[in-house]
């Protein structure tokens, strides 16, 4: 009988869809989405109406409807892959993506056509009867839709086609698939009770539970975090939930319809209705209210699960209580942080509160009325001594204050003081729940950051290589920057402020050069020196020292300079000796090459007594000669002072002039910030000036000489003159923000250069393939592959245009 | 007046971080965060003295004695005073900004006053976190009516005057004597030499008294008696202490509590006579050599010839940590705090299993004695590595200056920790060999030590990373020391909690008895170990840049 249900369908089926071929090839997506409905229905009414007598087997054996136990174990696999493959079906036509469709054509489709070469004993194990019953007949139809929508997919689609990316991909969430939708009965069926201890009061049995559900948080978080196309989460996430919805109802049958005491009213029971249905519907308030009350409600549950002593690890109540609460706990927190709904705000606490309050109160008053029916009725624990016998006799003792009325024949109790003091408790602990998802979003936030930031760093490392050729990190990059300091285009500006420090500069200095730094107080001059020794990063831009990126390779950048800051800054219990011996061990210098340099410098600088007192025992001009020994104990390609000669005494000066000048004659840089236009005056070649962030002026001295104008009035109309104002360096900013801090907005524009960085590896592939060729061809293809690596480099640049663009419209 | 109050905000401000007041938001969670953290203390205070009252510990009676309240104040009042003494001397002596202060058209007494006023300020804050919150808590325990709740924070307001103004009289002789023994080194070494003599055989005396076995229950009405007999004692030799607690939790006659008596008018006449006074002597004798001392240049202060030294070459990391112990070593306070731990850790746990192991235990008892072992230990170990959560910011603007140096943020960094990391390993290895000597854990002895090791690295590593990335160089620069450093009270929490989470996993774990529970610990350890590493480097490579 149950075949011939199970033909008739067949047939139906396929007489309609050749009856209405044409309306039903014109509106497939609104037919198929009906047959997913139809056969949820179908699925639904099945499933209640079951008698499922698989719920009691034990290892296979004990309480088995089949003499065989190689047949109960078949039937127990279908029955389980028949949920899985059942909602696959009714998510298929609501979602585009291959991987359904894929799922749909091969795992359905096989569970189907083993389904009905079974169907006898699967109707058997669900009815106790191989006659046809209702819920048989459901059952047949069930598994012939199935079969033929599976079917009409794998024909519809290529047959067994698909890319290998989309196989890896079915693969990889095939285990994940089956497991979320394995039956509570299941692990028993076939395992036996496992162990009959307490699997409460954090025994170990108990332990391993809260394991399982920390565990499949963060797995199911950082395998969904990679997705970027939020409706695949959706998806995901909408399957999880259902399939676990559907294990939860394990035991419902319509009799739950009239008997109100089994209606899933207690706290957590509701999660499994509402989270799949705030992920079908976009129910926001729903939503918060199941973030912050469910899922404390499942924390506590799972903590102090009330089930009965001494059941089994693997007993389905057991089972049923776990797939319940930990999919409560679970499924809220990965929504919220896989960016399905918008973070919680205080409006969103606010609703979630209200929601509460309804619920609690719908619950008192149900709780008191049902009770005249069915004394066991404790939704929420309101009624009971549950909770209270936990925390002790003063808390017992609140539910020693009744109140009791009669409204006909009806009696209603409540116990005003332990249910008001339950309210606020819990209103206080979903307070706290807001903290710790606050501190959770930012734990979120920081860690997403920050890989960002490390993507940058190691991807800026790689572009540095693709401009310059595939040339090690390590190796000087840009030959045309030897034995010069080039900024360029650099930018910087500090936190979130709007205004820049430092705009737009851009200036070189050749070897042999001494150059005077000037500016006004505030005008960028220590941040521009700043960025050049790598104190702070640019936002924008690059500094090349003796050929190498200060960004991107700062080990051998810092190698190339010495550098005296705006004020000394010392180790103070050292004394000088031993703080220029430990930066000359920074630095690498040879014994013999500290020895002469130190007795040196020291002698020049007429600090020999005191070279081997504390350096807090220095005066202010002492420290300040330390902090210039130190600067070229290693003898640097690029000395930076910035502003050295304050607090030195007129003899230290005049050394420190001549050190300068030597310096600068054995073809080395100097670059130094003076607010002193005299010494700037006598001392440099070339001077550059700073105002408001910007470069406003680079001129050499000889010009200046020729020209009869003195530094200091050349200086003075160059800073007065109201060209160039704080608002021009505002409104630069505005049209070319950096990209520093917009992390989430150049997420887009990373991928897409990891993409084109994937294909430069395999252009790098062609260029070693190549140079097993002849040497014409060789160039040719040289050229051809260089050719692509400037496109990649307009397209990096395109890219980051767009970004940009992007983030002024968001601004706008 | 509005000079003093310009003086007094502009250090306030340097001193607190007051941002949270322009977000409504923060403001909030400050507040919150405050009224929780107060709630808590409160609570953690009631249970301890619900547990006395219930055990009827300092009363034959269910009732605590208010005199056992004069001993926990006057314990608070000995450390604040203690606090106060230090930490004047280093904010009106040695604070940097004095010079900076010297030359503002404020006269000299505002200057004083103003320094005083925010140390006050602070001190207050502090009152507020522990004294309040524990007196709250003995009110609510003894059924104290609602107008205590109110008038005991405006007297302990009024009562923090008090070690403040002790503090900056006492704190010029206390600088002066430290300053001496500066510069007679052989007398610092003898006086800590003699010290350390004392302490030794003050533990020895101590553990020779520890009779051979001690059964709580069967002497407890000696024990008892004994307590209470101090109890007396201690109210009758520190009769002032005893006063003022009476006066602020009111006397008890026939258990019915009273306020405001004549004695309690009296007490508060004295109380503000005595501020009066500590104020005026403040002003008279502190206020000068406060501006004598502010206005010392320390410069030039070595005057000892020395011969010049050779220059040696040493490689890059060895010589970071070479020249980084250096400068821990060259550093009273880093180096007190590691002398103190050194020698008081092991005669803790040695006491403390002196008295274990003379009481007869059960094995419930055994397990806490374990736990409690690696609590304490813990404690000391994690408490002395709390030096860390501001090891770069101490350095300064020298510290930022490495960030210009070719090493890696690793490299700059991890010579920071050697010094930490190798005393309180030896540090660890002492007290665990003590502990591991006194129980009977055998070969699992060694998984514990590790256990214990890596929970010690954990902090380490943690309180660095707070501090890399975090850093407050810019306060250490222009104030030389920082009071209120959030980086040092989470590394303290932390210390807390992980010295916590060790003893409840070790007592959890014993209690479960299944067995491989030092093995589990270990893993546990290690994986976290594993984890706090890989984060340590994971940050610091990729944020130090940028700090």
């Amino acid at each position: 009988m149950g075949y011939i249900i199970y033909g008739a369908t067949i047939v139906v089926v396929i007489a309609l869809y050749f009856i209405f071929k044409k309306q039903i090839d014109k509106k497939q997506n609104i037919v198929m989405k009906g047959l997913s409905l139809f056969l949820a229905l179908v699925f639904f009414i099945r499933y209640l109406a079951s008698d499922n007598l698989l719920n009691g087997v034990v290892s296979l054996k004990e309480n088995s409807p089949f003499n065989s136990s190689f047949l109960c174990a078949i039937v127990c696999l279908q029955m389980w892959f028949s949920i899985a493959s059942v909602v696959i079906l009714i998510l298929q036509p609501f979602f585009k993506y291959n991987i359904l469709k894929n799922y749909a054509k091969t795992f359905c489709l096989f569970v189907n056509i083993v389904n009905s070469g079974m169907l006898l004993q699967l109707i058997y194990s669900q009815t106790g009867s191989y006659n046809i019953t209702f819920a048989g007949a459901f059952l047949a139809i069930e598994v012939a839709l199935s079969l033929l929508y599976s079917l009409y997919l794998f024909i519809t689609n290529n047959f067994l086609k698909m890319s290998k990316k989309d196989l890896i991909e079915m693969l990889i969430a095939l285990p994940v698939v089956l497991i979320l939708s394995v039956p509570p009965y299941l692990p028993q069926a076939f395992f036996g009770n496992f162990n009959t201890t307490d699997i409460k009061n954090l025994s170990f049995y108990h332990r391993v539970y809260l394991y399982l559900a920390f565990i499949f948080l963060i797995v199911m978080y950082f395998l969904l975090k990679r997705v970027k196309d939020r409706e695949y989460i959706r998806m995901a996430l909408l399957y999880i939930s259902l399939v676990t919805m559907v294990s939860y109802c394990y035991n419902y049958d319509f009799a739950i319809f009239i008997q109100p005491t089994r209606w899933p009213l207690h706290l957590c029971n509701t999660a499994m209705f509402i989270v799949p249905l705030c992920l079908i519907f976009r129910l926001d308030k729903l939503f918060y209210f199941t973030l912050f009350i469910n899922v404390l409600g499942a924390f506590l549950a799972m903590l102090m699960p009330n089930y009965n002593d001494n059941f089994g690890f693997f007993v389905p109540n057991v089972v049923r209580f776990w797939i319940n609460h930990s999919m409560a706990f679970i499924m809220p927190v990965l929504i919220i942080l896989l960016g399905i709904y918008k973070r919680p705000k205080l409006r969103e606490f606010k609703y979630s509160m209200i929601g509460f309050l309804i619920y609690f109160l719908l619950v008192l008053i149900v709780n008191a009325w049902f009770e005249n029916y069915d004394t066991s009725v404790d939704f929420f624990f309101l009624n009971s001594d549950f909770i209270v016998s936990k925390l002790g006799r003063w808390a017992e003792n609140t539910r020693n204050y009744i109140w009791s009325f009669n409204i006909g024949s009806l009696t209603f109790t409540f116990y005003p003081l332990y249910q008001f003091l339950f309210f606020v408790v819990y209103v206080i602990l979903g307070l706290g729940m807001w903290f710790l998802y606050v501190w959770l979003f930012q734990f979120q936030d920081f860690y997403y950051r920050l890989a960002e930031k490390n993507k940058k760093i190691k991807l800026d490392e790689n572009i540095l290589c693709l401009k310059y050729g595939q040339k090690e990190v390590d190796s000087c990059m840009n030959s045309e920057s030897v034995n010069k300091l080039v900024v360029t285009n650099a930018y910087k500006r500090y936190g979130n402020n709007k205004k820049y420090s430092l705009a737009d500069a851009s200036f070189e200095i050749n070897a042999g050069e001494i150059l005077g730094f000037l500016g006004s107080n505030g005008a960028g001059k220590s941040t521009l020196i700043k960025c050049i020794v790598g104190i702070q990063p640019l936002s924008k831009g690059s500094i090349e020292i003796n050929g190498y990126d200060i960004e991107k390779q700062p080990l051998q950048a810092k190698q190339q300079f010495g550098y005296v800051p705006d004020h000394y800054a010392l180790y103070e219990n050292l004394t000088g000796r031993e703080y220029i011996n430990y930066i000359a061990d920074i630095y690498g210098v040879s014994e013999e090459d500290r020895q002469e340099r130190i007795e040196k410098y020291v002698t020049i600088l007429n600090l020999k007594e005191a070279f081997d007192n504390k350096i807090r025992t220095y005066s202010h001009g002492m420290k300040q000669k330390i902090t210039i020994i130190a600067a070229l104990v290693h003898e640097p390609k690029l000395w930076i002072l910035d502003e050295p000669f304050t607090g030195l005494d007129p003899n230290s000066i005049f050394e420190l002039k001549e050190c300068m000048k030597e310096h600068a004659k054995k073809g080395n840089i100097v670059f130094f910030s003076s607010h002193i236009i005299d010494i700037v005056e006598k001392l440099c070649d070339r001077i550059v000036i700073i105002k408001n962030g910007q470069i406003i002026e680079s001129a050499t001295l000889k010009e200046l000489k020729k020209k009869k104008i003195s530094l200091e009035k050349y200086y003075l109309n160059l800073i007065e003159s109201d060209d160039i104002d704080a608002q021009m360096v505002e409104e630069k900013e505005i049209s070319s923000p950096p990209a520093e801090s917009k992390f989430f907005e150049e997420k887009e524009s990373w991928l897409k250069r990891f993409k084109e960085k994937r294909k430069q590896k395999k252009l790098a592939k062609t260029r070693n393939q190549l140079s097993d060729e002849n040497s014409e061809d060789k160039n040719k293809k040289v050229e051809k592959t260089d050719e692509n690596v400037e496109k990649v480099d307009e397209n990096v640049k395109k890219v980051d245009k767009n970004t940009e663009k992007n983030e002024n419209n968001s601004k706008k | 007046m509005n000079k003093f109050k310009t003086l007094v905000l502009m250090q306030l401000k340097e001193k607190i971080d007051l941002s949270f007041l322009k977000s409504k938001k923060q403001l909030l969670f400050k507040v919150i965060f405050a009224l929780l953290g107060f709630v808590a203390v409160t609570a953690l205070a009631y249970v301890v003295l619900y547990l006395c009252q219930r055990l009827n510990i300092f009363s034959a009676i269910n009732h605590l004695p208010i005199s056992l309240m004069s001993v926990i104040f006057t314990v608070i009042f000995l450390i604040s005073l203690f606090t106060c003494m230090i930490g004047l001397s280093k904010t009106l002596y040695y604070a940097k900004d004095n010079q900076i202060f010297l030359t503002y058209p404020v006269n000299s007494s505002c200057l004083f006053l103003s320094k005083l006023v925010v140390f006050y300020i602070n001190e207050v804050k502090r009152s507020f976190t522990f004294v309040v919150p524990i007196f709250f808590a003995y009110g609510l325990l003894s059924g104290l009516p609602i107008y205590y709740f109110l008038w005991l924070p405006v007297m302990i307001t009024v009562y923090t005057l008090i070690p403040v103004l002790i503090g900056g009289l006492l704190s010029f002789p206390v600088n002066f004597i430290i300053r001496f023994l500066n510069r007679y080194s052989f007398l610092k070494y003898a006086l800590l030499f003699v010290i350390l003599a004392l302490v030794i055989t003050l533990v020895v005396y101590a553990i020779a008294a520890i009779p051979e076995d001690i059964n709580l229950i069967q002497s407890w009405r000696s024990v008892s008696r004994v307590i209470r007999e101090f109890l007396s004692w201690f109210s009758d030799k520190f009769f002032i202490f005893y006063a003022f607690v009476i006066f602020l939790c009111g006397s008890y006659d026939n258990l019915q509590v009273t306020f405001f008596t004549e004695y309690s008018y009296i007490v508060l006449l004295v109380m503000i006579a005595v501020i009066l006074v500590l104020a005026l002597l403040n002003f008279l004798i502190s206020r000068p050599l406060y501006l004598k001392m502010a206005s010392r240049q320390f410069e030039f202060d070595n005057t000892k010839e020395r011969k010049n030294k050779p220059n040696y070459q040493y490689g890059g990391l060895f010589s970071s940590c070479l020249y980084e112990c250096k400068k821990s070593l060259r550093n009273s306070s880093v180096l007190t705090v590691t002398l103190s731990t050194a020698v008081i850790a092991p005669i803790a746990i040695l006491l403390l299993n002196a008295i274990y192991s003379a009481i007869n235990t059960r094995l419930m008892g055994d397990y806490l004695t374990i736990s409690f072992n690696i609590l304490v230990i813990l404690l000391f170990v994690l408490a002395h590595n709390i030096s860390v959560s501001y090891i770069f910011s101490r350095d300064g603007e020298a510290g930022m200056l490495n960030k210009t140096k070719p090493k890696k943020p690793l490299q700059i960094l991890l010579p920071y920790l050697f010094y930490n990391f190798i005393t309180s390993t030896l540090i660890l290895i002492v007290t665990s060999s003590i502990f591991l000597a006194k129980t009977n854990l055998g070969g699992n002895g060694i998984f514990v030590f590790f256990m214990m090791w890596f929970i010690m690295i954990v902090h380490l590593l943690w309180s660095a990373e707070l501090d890399f990335l975090n850093p407050k160089n810019n306060k250490y620069k222009l104030e030389g020391v920082v009071t209120v450093n959030s980086n040092e009270i989470k590394s303290t929490i932390l210390a807390f909690i992980l010295s916590m989470l060790c003893f409840g996993l070790a007592l959890f774990f014993l209690m479960d008895g299944l067995g491989g529970v030092w093995i589990k610990l270990f893993f546990v350890a290690l994986a976290f170990l594993v984890l706090r590493c890989y984060l340590f480097y994971y940050k610091t490579k990729v944020l130090f840049r940028e700090i």
